[in-house]
């Protein structure tokens, strides 16, 4: 596997060369974290009612039934709002770059010397993946970090200590969002592959969120509230089809195919 | 599953049988296209092949073939001994050989350090034989002085200056060069022919050279194969070429004489009426010039019949079939027989 890191490293240097493209990936995470975080410093300035959030199962969210409207809010930012904002960002902004990965490469030309050179359809295929779940995880790890500096006062202040990060939002974190990238990712890089252009592979990926945002309404409406032991099935789910992904993938990944649909 | 098919054609089949590359009745076919058929050629160490062709010939499909980016739909082919549709031997015919693409793709946002050595880790290189082999690169085909420029700033030449600079990087043994001076300028195209015969002349380097510039196909291969829609129509040097092209066909002839010119003209005519093999004799100053199919035949018949007539034979030429001619000649034939 060390040729896919070669592609890598090659990768990820050209990234930071294009300010545009580099702009466009890192600053999305940085922005939200950014904006839930100012929000937690402050919940209910601009709070008019707290009607609306009586679906919220606030009991499953650790909440007490005497809680004040400041942890109510703090809590709904914390574990409704911004919870599946973080699988969203990484996702979306890294399909750009798996999206490009085969077809922006056969459209600037520059794949055939690529395919020549001699690494395997496997690490072709993993040079490519690898490239854009690490740039998204290191977004979202930072981002986290960020948010995590604004949780813990936001929750300090609510609670009278702090409580973020929960074993929740450490098991999305660290295990279900490398999971989920690696699947969106590896999806789109299969896509980018097998498509003729570029803006058809991002049309395509651009679908994955969707079943993202349908959580994320799950868990604003009250319907689907993410406990630990969910997102652990969750990942598991994930991780089994992570593996079958990888395995379609790079069982039709094929140099031919990739050099010759137009 | 890719096929595997005995070879039953082997043109080359008096040299001998330990082929740098060998194509047996390759064909590859895209949907309904057949881009190749029956392709069959050896290639030996240290010689220049070159595929000669028109636009969408099938000289490129050959070389990917080759090169294990496409799976051949029948025949079979090896590449330094190895079966080029045996799937564990792709990577291992990729590491030994360079292959110059047709387009330069090159990644812009990058130097041309960063680039070839880029390639030069995937080829396995280590990092101090990577920089060593760009420098003499680049230094040779002198953009030594740009090394540090992102590749967006090229010129055009240029870029397929560090294309050919990356189709070496890892010295390999077998080069595929698909149109290596498209874009050159004459000077830049000189350094890269002189190179590519060094690295023949001495270290055995094998080359297959697609183009469609019969001037360079003449100056730097050993063979030529010309290829028409998807198969080969005639394979040899130039001059086997030349010489299948001239027989049976009329060679023009130029016989200097030193004085009467005009009158041995009429004797050299008076031959031609009697002789169907002869004709359009003209003169010009002491130059007599004629046509004939049989050369062999009627130039000795001509020199005896003009000095009985007591003329002073200076020189007899004939001119030179032009490789320009051969390959018009031979792609006008294979059209026809289509």
């Amino acid at each position: 596997m060390r040729k896919a890191f070669v592609i890598v490293r090659r990768e990820l240097k050209e990234i930071f060369r294009d300010i545009n493209l580099a702009t466009g990936v890192l600053l999305p995470p940085f922005i939200l974290a950014g904006i839930f975080g100012f929000i937690l410093l402050d919940p209910l300035r601009g709070a008019k009612s707290m009607h609306g959030v009586e679906n919220i199962p606030w009991g499953a969210l650790g909440l007490p039934p005497a809680a004040t409207p400041e942890q109510m809010l703090v809590t709904m930012i914390i574990r409704v709002v911004a919870f599946p904002m973080f699988w969203i960002i990484p996702l979306a902004v890294t399909s750009i770059i798996a999206a490009d990965s085969f077809a922006g490469e056969k459209e600037r030309r520059t794949l055939e010397p690529l395919c020549v050179a001699p690494l395997s359809d496997r690490e072709l295929f993993m040079g490519k993946t690898l490239t854009s779940v690490i740039l998204g995880l290191a977004c979202s790890w930072a981002a986290f970090g960020i948010f995590t500096v604004f949780a813990r006062i936001g929750t300090t202040h609510a609670f009278g200590h702090p409580t973020f990060p929960d074993v929740t939002w450490l098991v999305s974190m660290f295990v279900f969002v490398p999971l989920l990238l690696f699947l969106g990712v590896s999806f789109a890089v299969l896509v980018s592959s097998r498509v003729s252009s570029y803006r058809s592979a991002q049309q395509i990926t651009a679908m994955l969120v969707i079943p993202i945002v349908a959580l994320m309404i799950g868990q604003t409406t009250g319907l689907m509230i993410m406990t630990s032991k969910a997102l652990f099935v969750a990942a598991a789910v994930v991780a089994v089809i992570d593996l079958a992904l990888y395995r379609l993938a790079t069982g039709l990944f094929r140099r031919e195919q990739i050099l010759t649909r137009w | 599953m890719r096929p595997n098919s005995a070879p039953d054609n082997h043109p080359d089949s008096g040299l001998n049988h330990n082929p740098v590359i060998a194509a047996y009745n390759l064909s590859k076919t895209f949907g309904q296209t057949a881009a190749l058929r029956d392709v069959s050629f050896e290639v030996h160490a240290g010689e220049i092949f070159g595929l000669l062709g028109p636009n969408g010939a099938g000289k490129t499909t050959t070389v990917r073939l080759l090169a294990c980016l496409y799976e051949p739909t029948g025949g079979s082919g090896k590449v330094l001994g190895l079966d080029i549709t045996d799937e564990d031997s792709t990577e291992r015919i990729r590491e030994r050989i360079g292959m110059l693409t047709e387009s330069p793709g090159l990644y812009d946002r990058l130097n041309a350090l960063e680039y070839l050595d880029f390639f030069g880790d995937l080829y396995g290189m280590p990092a101090a034989a990577r920089r060593a082999s760009a420098e003499r690169l680049l230094k040779m085909l002198g953009i030594w002085d740009r090394r540090t420029d992102r590749l967006a700033k090229y010129s055009k030449g240029m870029k397929q200056k560090i294309a050919v600079a990356r189709t070496l990087i890892h010295d390999p043994q077998v080069i595929f060069l698909d149109e290596p001076t498209s874009g050159l300028d004459p000077e830049s195209a000189k350094v890269v022919r002189d190179y590519v015969l060094e690295l023949k002349a001495e270290k055995q380097r094998t080359f297959v050279l697609c183009t469609h510039n019969l001037a360079e196909a003449e100056r730097l291969c050993d063979r030529i194969a010309l290829v028409n829609q998807g198969r080969i129509v005639a394979l040899g040097t130039a001059d086997e070429l030349r010489a299948r092209l001239a027989g049976g066909r009329e060679r023009l002839c130029k016989l200097h004489v030193r004085e009467r010119a005009a009158e041995l003209a009429e004797v050299v005519r008076g031959l031609a009426a009697g002789h169907g093999d002869i004709s359009g004799v003209e003169q010009a100053g002491d130059v007599i010039t004629y046509s004939t199919a049989d050369a062999e035949k009627m130039n000795p018949l001509i020199v005896e019949t003009v000095v009985k007539a007591g003329g002073h034979i200076v020189a007899l030429n004939e001119a030179e079939q032009s490789l320009e001619n051969v390959y018009l000649e031979l792609m006008h034939d294979s059209r026809e027989a289509d």
